[in-house]
């Protein structure tokens, strides 16, 4: 709003920069609205159908599969979450599943350190997010070690029991 | 149908009793002499209440006493009933009362009837658009933003279940101050449990709060009505950023109201405008920033260093009370954050860490590229930025010997802490362009109101001359001031 003073010269520099000023700033509110429209429109949908607040998180399958993974881990327990932090997936785990424990360990990890995790940590269910991520396929291909029991395949991902208690120290890759 | 009445009911009444309990304190505690508005102590009330109601949350969980509404409210309403504290300043919040009746019904039926030009109400409509549709996409929708879900809405949840500040169970930067996830927790004991799509209605309140203090700033900086409902307008439509931190529960938005009545209170001070009792309001207020974000630190360094160097420059002739006061008022401003670091300490959090690492000259650099970049690029701001810096660059000579340049220095001063604070942020090559694109927006969200009073001067001299213009920056406050 630099130019908008004064008004006493009609015609003058001033008065054309507040005119490019303010026709700039309401061509920027329509591309606003513009950018707004489809929230906007998906807003009124929504209140027309009734379908709001928790329901919507449940149109999305990561969030389904959470409310699965909900009913089978007890909410004192403590599990692992295999998972990368940017995928923007695991923070979410962490709020629908709280007040369960969360770790959050890198899909990458070998398997002696994510062994040593889940003894130390005492967790009890372990969660992995994306497909079959190299420390997984250490005991996966050993289907029937004591220490983990296959759980579900939920669309949070695969869910495995743990009894770290089985795990006994020594971990070398 | 009746259920969800019911917890409409009570999410109304959880957020009037903060804005009771804020306003019930104004009233008590400022002086009879302060002309603060209707309008301003609503606004001021918001925060107010925020503020003492999570600080005294904090204080249960040192007394070992789980949150409950009795606990949490209670000390609150027996110290302002209305038979004592609230009964002694009967008149002046009857009147407020009527006040406010008035302009609520203004705002709902658009001016009309009330004498306003089309274009009052054009900028009256754009803002109720606005504000209807952040309040919408707040309550409609759950809990869904990165840093809501990650950080503040996870922590009110587990204050909420534990009924106490419980951080034992995850990692959520858990040094970072709390008032948001305790407002959060807060409603939730109102409301029976965690419904994470209402509670997000502090957001657009708070956001109202706001702007009903930036509109009160400019008028209280001689803009019309007209032009300060196009400023205030202006403010937030301007981009998307402001408009989406109404809904997406964030505390950018906190610290951005603490930071604007802050400093704009500092501002009136400065130039001799301050309603009674501002500088305490500025040091309560400045303790909301600390207590908002890990980042009101610098803000709030950077509003009293911004003062301080006013004063010194124009050097009045009572600079030394004023220096004093201000000295009082900082002093004041850093015991709001004594408590939290107190419960760092003795839970033994380190503070920063993740945060604050070695300079990068190569970081510098890129930051005040990228910085420049994002005050430039519209999808951020809008044209707010070019803007403000047109009308500063504009009216430098005469902010230089003015109040005017506190204004100047809290935007260069902001500005400059944001590039340092990339400079010094730990991350990869890889990541720090990322880092930078995932926050840029909120850092430059801190300190747009307050910047955006540097446009009351154009916004006020619309219909008068230019040398008036002048005259605008140097009067309005004690002559001796100036310097020349």
């Amino acid at each position: 709003m630099v130019g908008l003073a004064p008004r006493q010269n009609p015609g003058s520099r001033r008065d054309w920069l507040v005119t490019v000023i303010l026709a700039l700033w309401l061509a920027q509110v329509g591309w606003l609205s513009w950018w707004l429209a489809p929230e906007g429109k998906d807003l009124i949908n929504r209140l027309l159908t009734g379908q709001i607040g928790a329901a919507i998180r449940q149109e999305e399958p990561f969030s389904q599969g959470l409310a699965e993974v909900q009913k089978i881990i007890p909410p004192a327990a403590t599990y692992v979450f295999l998972d990368r932090y940017e995928a923007g997936k695991e923070n979410k785990a962490r709020y629908l599943l709280y007040p369960r424990r969360h770790i959050l360990l890198n899909p990458q990890i070998r398997p002696a350190p994510l062994f040593d995790r889940l003894v130390r940590e005492q967790a009890e269910y372990l969660i992995i997010r994306d497909g079959l991520p190299p420390a997984a396929r250490y005991f996966l291909e050993y289907p029937n070690h004591p220490a983990f029991h296959y759980l579900m395949e939920s669309k949070a991902g695969t869910v495995y029991r743990v009894r770290p208690d089985l795990l006994v120290g020594g971990f070398y890759d | 149908m009746i259920e969800g009445l019911l917890t409409g009911f009570w999410l109304a009444l959880g957020l009037a009793s903060i804005e009771l309990v804020g306003y019930g304190l104004l009233l008590v505690w400022l002086p009879r002499a302060s002309n603060f508005t209707a309008l301003e102590r609503f606004a001021l009330g918001f925060g107010l209440g925020a503020l003492v109601l999570t600080l005294w949350m904090l204080g249960l969980t040192f007394l070992n006493i789980d949150f409950s509404l009795p606990w949490v409210l209670g000390p609150w309403l027996i110290i302002l009933n209305p038979g004592w504290a609230l009964g002694s300043r009967r008149r002046l919040w009857y009147n407020d009362l009527r006040q406010l009746w008035s302009t609520g019904r203004k705002i709902v039926t658009l001016g009309y009837g009330c004498g306003w030009t089309w274009r009052e109400r054009a900028w009256l409509i754009l803002l109720v658009l606005a504000f209807a549709f952040a309040l919408l996409r707040a309550t409609l929708y759950p809990l869904w933003s990165w840093d809501a879900v990650t950080t503040w809405g996870l922590k009110a949840k587990a204050f909420y279940l534990s009924r106490a500040i419980d951080l034992s169970r995850f990692e959520a930067h858990n040094y970072y101050p709390n008032l948001v996830p305790l407002l959060m927790t807060y409603i939730y004991l109102w409301l029976g449990g965690v419904i994470d799509h209402l509670v997000k209605a502090i957001f657009p309140l708070w956001g109202g709060c706001l702007v009903l203090m930036f509109y009160s700033f400019l008028r209280r900086l001689q803009v019309k009505r007209p032009e300060a409902l196009l400023g205030t307008a202006f403010l937030v439509l301007n981009g998307p950023t402001l408009i989406t931190h109404f809904f997406i529960a964030y505390a950018d938005l906190a610290l951005t109201y603490y930071t604007l009545v802050s400093a704009g209170l500092l501002f009136l001070w400065l130039r001799g405008q301050a309603p009674a009792g501002s500088l305490i309001l500025v040091a309560i207020f400045g303790g909301g920033m600390l207590w908002s974000k890990y980042e009101g630190w610098p803000l709030v360094m950077i509003n009293f260093m911004a003062a301080a160097l006013t004063l010194l420059w124009l050097g009045p002739s009572d600079r030394g009370r004023k220096f004093a006061a201000l000295a009082g008022s900082s002093f004041l401003t850093m015991l709001f954050y004594l408590p939290w670091r107190y419960f760092c300490l003795t839970h033994q959090m380190i503070v920063g860490a993740d945060h604050v690492g070695g300079f990068s000259p190569a970081q510098f650099w890129h930051a005040i590229i990228y910085l420049l970049q994002a005050l430039f690029w519209p999808p951020y701001f809008g044209l707010f930025w070019p803007v403000v810096i047109l009308a500063g660059v504009r009216w430098s000579r005469e902010a230089l010997y003015s109040p005017g340049l506190f204004l100047v220095l809290v935007t260069l001063g902001n500005l400059a802490a944001i590039v340092l604070a990339y400079a010094m942020v730990p991350a990869s090559v890889a990541e720090f362009p990322l880092y930078m694109r995932a926050t840029v927006d909120r850092l430059l969200l801190h300190g747009v109101p307050v910047s955006g009073l540097l446009l009351a001067a154009p916004l006020a001299a619309w219909n008068v001359s230019l040398h008036n213009t002048f005259n605008y920056y140097r009067g309005c406050f004690p002559r001796q001031i100036l310097k020349g």
